[in-house]
């Protein structure tokens, strides 16, 4: 641990030279733009600058195109916040509260929560990199599809478990987003599935595109169906509210810890941003005070997302440096560009390579802060756009949608999958069907199947597999208890309420 | 569109059974396709349809069930789309179809440009000369930051060889 | 005089760029992955990218775009609609012919130009660190006495495909396990959950290096090209052929390759496989092929058809025997 403080304060002279700051702060600022901008995204930029930095020193290409992304992360939410509309799967957890905040008038100090909750969120993962890097390397190792099934479970558990509304409108909810999730090739058997002979079919149904459809253009339809929502919110939009949301941010300081806790467990183990994400507000929802008001605009609910995705994110660069395993689509660009400016992924890149290593890791505490900086000081010009009559931002709205929705794979399919989308997302939400497990099915899923019958392909076929040994069978454990203890809860409510009464 | 104000055009009790039946046929569909696969458990582990199977019965089941649910249900006074409410969204809803059905012909460039005037302008009645400026700016905004800055060129349509551009 | 000229012209090579009808981009070139980023396909496409745009040998920009979806089906079937568009390259492997015998994926192998194939990758079989088999007449001896799981990127893919016929040659039956990447599949095996598998040598060195698995044998007719130790020990060409090992395999090896859409002009062709042939000579594609450890063969028009089917024939009869053709 001792070493790897004096190889960090190594990696900070590499990393605080002029032209890698300056190399942050574009990086950073190019990286909110491209967030921002639905339809681009992190992958799409980091793959957009990945020609810049062939001729670069390996450690100034990293550091630019990290900085992207931890600006792209953060802009992302952005949009998440404002319109609904999640530029990255990652972000979807953020629309839940943060789309209602908004839409009460609060999107100052969404905006604030979010950009700070992501900056510790990141912090905090980058310090157990530094601290326990050789450590969680080793961890990483003892995954085999086995533990991935259980892991994914628990995400499964904690949230499906913890959330409201009709269950059998969830369970229609959960089997919808699982069939989508099924469409296309069969890593298992390599077979497609329900596929119909369709072409458009065979690539699968693109989460990006239902989840536009669903919470964007959903919103839209609401929107413009019920006029009293139209109406825009009157918002203060001076930089004081923002210094004012940041002193009473720190007051989620519980939230913030287990999120980053969560985060971070899911960044290694590796479930990555996105369970991560759900996991916690999942988590939150049942065990904070607040959890009752989780969705209708609670900030704690906000918090609890951001900081656990960026959390996750930060602290799977680990893996993928070590491992070569991309916990998400911009992770595995990033591991591209690694292979071609000749540096191998694995474990001895500690040791071979210590320049490159620690001055990325310190760059990841410079360009956070950095990105948190910038990112708050846009925030009265984002919170602006709101003021802007619906009659002119939503048609814009649409369209951006529409373009986001074509990046995914340029085929005019996609558009058509996403007006049929915005439907769905509209009825749904009218009849009171819960869309997020629906999106936690979609993302988890195929790789929860994919896991199981590896796992059975490794056992032979016997399931007793996930309680073979301690690591699967404590993990299958807590998903089985995450269930099980919210039924309970259930189940001796009233009797409690009955013998409560005198 | 407003001849009938207020007047209930789609109450929620049937679109509740409509939806339901909906989603019913979609768990019918993917039965159908899981069929095409197999669907038992192999000697090591489910085959390809075997998950697909069962998720699509799961998915019938429930959503008959709400159907059952909800036709068993009085009939409140729930209204799903209101006239004005049904009509506001007709008329946001037509355009963007529109949009999405010429893209692969006109390019987004073009299209773009005409969607916003008729969103903006006809439909949301904001002055002509403000729509028309943002029917020009937005797409030019788009066009700058797709084509030249972030080199993810959208489909130009004629715009491309009438520039020459591809 | 005029002569004259034209001979020193001809002689200092300027005339040699027009012949008639010559193709040159006029747009911007489209180069489409079949396969996800940071995989074989996207570095090797991403490669290919660098070395045009330092050496400026086509004017135009190019813009790689990623469509891995389905195996890789997404970007062949993109490729295929875009006919007689000269300016989409797709790069991908020999999955281009063997999909479309495997799976329903909505083009067949004619349906798109054969443009060159650039690199050969390798396959090697590797093994957890801690297996007690050293040769690969120990590995096939353990996989007769008790099950072996090798693992692989896809189903019914390379990987799956080589698998069965090192089955077949070594009298063997192991059981596979496909993951989404070779990635996957080589951090499965540092991991020991499974006991083999049968990464390309870019796939597996990290993990060599770091202590993670060793090699068994490479399955290539002669060893690979010598070069820097990777291990304390060992390098490339200290791997023994899998045939020197006694196990009946001339060769496996994956090509690397380029393709043009349907009804593209001749001309077309020729003009991109003589960039390729460029990009093949430049002294960056030969850092690249060795730091990758493939093997540098260049192939074009003929001489490419006549790979295609013989490979083509020979995966064809394994997938007869397995029962994986579809229709």
């Amino acid at each position: 641990m001792i070493e790897n403080v004096a190889a960090l304060a190594h990696g900070f002279a590499v990393a605080l030279t002029a032209k890698h700051i300056l190399f942050m702060v574009a990086g950073v600022c190019f990286g909110l733009v491209v967030g921002v901008l639905p339809g681009l995204g992190a992958p799409n930029g980091v793959g957009l600058l990945l020609p810049l930095t062939f001729t670069m020193e390996p450690v100034s290409a990293i550091i630019l195109l990290t900085s992207m992304y931890w600006g792209a992360l953060i802009g992302g939410s952005t949009t998440s916040i404002l319109f609904n509309i999640p530029g990255e799967p990652s972000s979807v957890a953020t629309t839940f509260d943060g789309y209602p905040m908004a839409k009460s008038g609060e999107a100052t100090k969404a905006l604030t929560f979010a950009f700070l909750s992501s900056g510790f969120g990141a912090l905090f993962g980058v310090v157990v990199v530094t601290l326990l890097a050789g450590w969680v390397t080793r961890f990483a190792l003892l995954f085999s599809p086995v533990e991935y099934f259980a892991v994914f479970v628990l995400a499964f558990a904690s949230f499906i478990a913890f959330g409201g509304g009709s269950p059998l409108k969830s369970v229609v909810s959960i089997a919808l987003g699982l069939a989508l999730a099924s469409v296309g090739m069969d890593t298992i058997s390599g077979s497609m599935r329900l596929t119909y002979d369709v072409p458009d079919l065979i690539r699968g149904i693109s989460f990006l595109v239902v989840v536009i459809g669903l919470f964007g253009l959903g919103e839209l339809f609401e929107t413009m169906q019920n006029p009293a929502a139209a109406k825009p919110v009157a918002t203060r939009l001076d930089l004081a509210g923002v210094v004012r949301a940041a002193l009473e941010w720190p007051r989620y300081g519980v939230a913030l810890l287990r999120s980053a806790v969560i985060g971070c467990w899911m960044g290694i183990a590796p479930g990555g941003p996105t369970a991560a994400s759900f996991m916690s507000y999942g988590i939150g929802k049942r065990f904070s005070r607040n959890g009752p008001r989780f969705g209708k605009g609670e900030p704690e609910g906000l918090v609890c997302a951001e900081t656990a995705d960026q959390s996750a994110g930060s602290s799977a660069m680990l893996p993928m440096l070590a491992l070569g395993l991309p916990s998400s689509a911009t992770a595995a660009v990033l591991l591209g560009g690694l292979m071609i400016w000749g540096i191998t992924p694995g474990p001895t890149l500690f040791s071979e390579r210590p320049d490159f290593v620690w001055g990325l890791i310190a760059s990841m505490y410079l360009s956070n802060i950095v990105a948190v900086v910038l990112a708050l000081a846009t925030v009265p010009l984002f919170a602006r756009m709101l003021q802007v009559p619906f009659t002119i931002t939503g048609p814009i709205i649409a369209l951006v949608c529409v373009i986001g929705a074509w990046t995914v794979a340029g085929a005019p399919f996609d558009l058509w999958l996403l007006l049929l989308f915005g439907a769905v997302g509209w009825l749904m939400k009218a009849l009171d069907y819960p869309i997020a497990p629906l999106v936690l099915a979609m993302v988890l899923g195929d790789r929860t199947e994919d896991a199981f019958r590896q796992s059975m392909l490794l056992s032979g076929g016997k399931l007793s597999v996930f309680f073979a040994s301690p690591l699967p069978a404590t993990i299958t454990g807590l998903a089985l208890l995450c269930l099980v203890v919210p039924l309970a809860g259930m189940a001796l409510k009233p009797r409690t309420a009955r013998s409560a009464a005198p | 569109m407003s001849d009938v104000p207020q007047r209930p055009v789609l109450p929620r009790k049937q679109a509740e059974i409509a939806f339901a039946l909906l989603l019913a046929l979609v768990g019918g569909a993917v039965i159908a396709g899981a069929r095409e696969m197999d669907t038992g458990w192999g000697g090591s582990g489910p085959e390809a349809g075997y998950f697909p199977l069962r998720i699509g019965i799961v998915l019938v089941v429930a959503s008959l069930a709400v159907l059952v649910r909800e036709a068993l249900r009085p009939a409140g006074d729930g209204v799903l789309i209101a006239g004005i409410g049904g009509g506001r969204l007709a008329l946001f809803v037509l355009p963007l179809v529109a949009l999405v059905a010429v893209v692969p012909w006109l390019g987004f460039y073009i299209a773009a440009f005409a969607y916003l005037l008729v969103a903006v302008g006809l439909v949301g009645r904001v002055r002509w000369g403000r729509a028309l400026a943002i029917a020009l700016g937005t797409p030019l905004v788009l066009f700058v930051a797709f084509e030249y800055a972030f080199r993810a060129p959208l489909p130009k349509g004629p715009l491309g060889p009438l520039l020459g551009l591809p | 005089m005029t002569m004259r000229l034209a001979a020193l012209a001809a002689a200092l090579g300027l005339t040699a760029a027009t012949p008639v009808a010559a193709f040159t981009p006029s747009k911007p070139v489209e180069f489409v992955v079949t396969a996800g980023a940071g995989g074989g396909t996207d570095i090797f496409a991403r490669t290919i990218q660098s070395i045009i745009q330092k050496n400026n040998l086509v004017a135009q920009p190019i813009v790689v775009t990623l469509k891995g979806g389905g195996s890789g089906a997404e970007g062949f079937v993109y490729g295929k609609t875009g006919s007689g568009d000269a300016h989409r390259l797709v790069f991908g492997t020999s999955n281009q012919w063997l999909l479309p015998m495997v799976a329903k994926v909505g083009w067949s192998r004619q349906e798109l130009t054969p443009v060159a194939a650039l690199a050969f990758d390798e396959f090697i079989l590797w093994t957890r660190q801690d297996a007690p088999w050293k040769t690969a007449g120990e590995f096939v001896a353990a996989a007769k006495a008790g099950t072996i799981k090798v693992g692989g990127s896809q189903s019914k893919d390379l990987d799956e495909t080589l698998l069965k016929i090192l089955e077949k040659a070594a009298g063997i039956k192991t059981t596979y396990i496909p993951f989404k990447s070779g990635g996957e599949a080589a951090v499965q095996l540092a991991g020991g959950h499974i006991d083999a598998n049968t990464n390309n040598p870019a796939e597996n060195v990290g993990q060599w290096k770091g202590g993670q698995g060793r090699p068994v044998c490479v399955f290539s007719a002669a060893r690979l090209a010598a070069g820097p130790k990777v291990t304390d020990t060992m390098a490339w060409s200290d791997i023994p052929t899998c045939k020197e090992q006694g196990i009946p395999i001339e060769e496996y090896k994956m090509p690397r390759a380029v393709y043009l859409p349907p009804n593209v002009p001749a001309e077309a062709v020729a003009f991109w496989a003589d960039v390729l042939e460029k990009v093949f000579a430049s002294p960056e594609w030969q850092e690249y092929i060795g730091r990758t450890s493939q093997s540098a063969t260049f192939l074009k028009g003929d001489a490419f058809a006549k790979f295609i089917a013989s490979d083509e024939d020979r995966s064809r009869k394994v997938f007869e025997e397995q029962g994986w053709l579809v229709k």
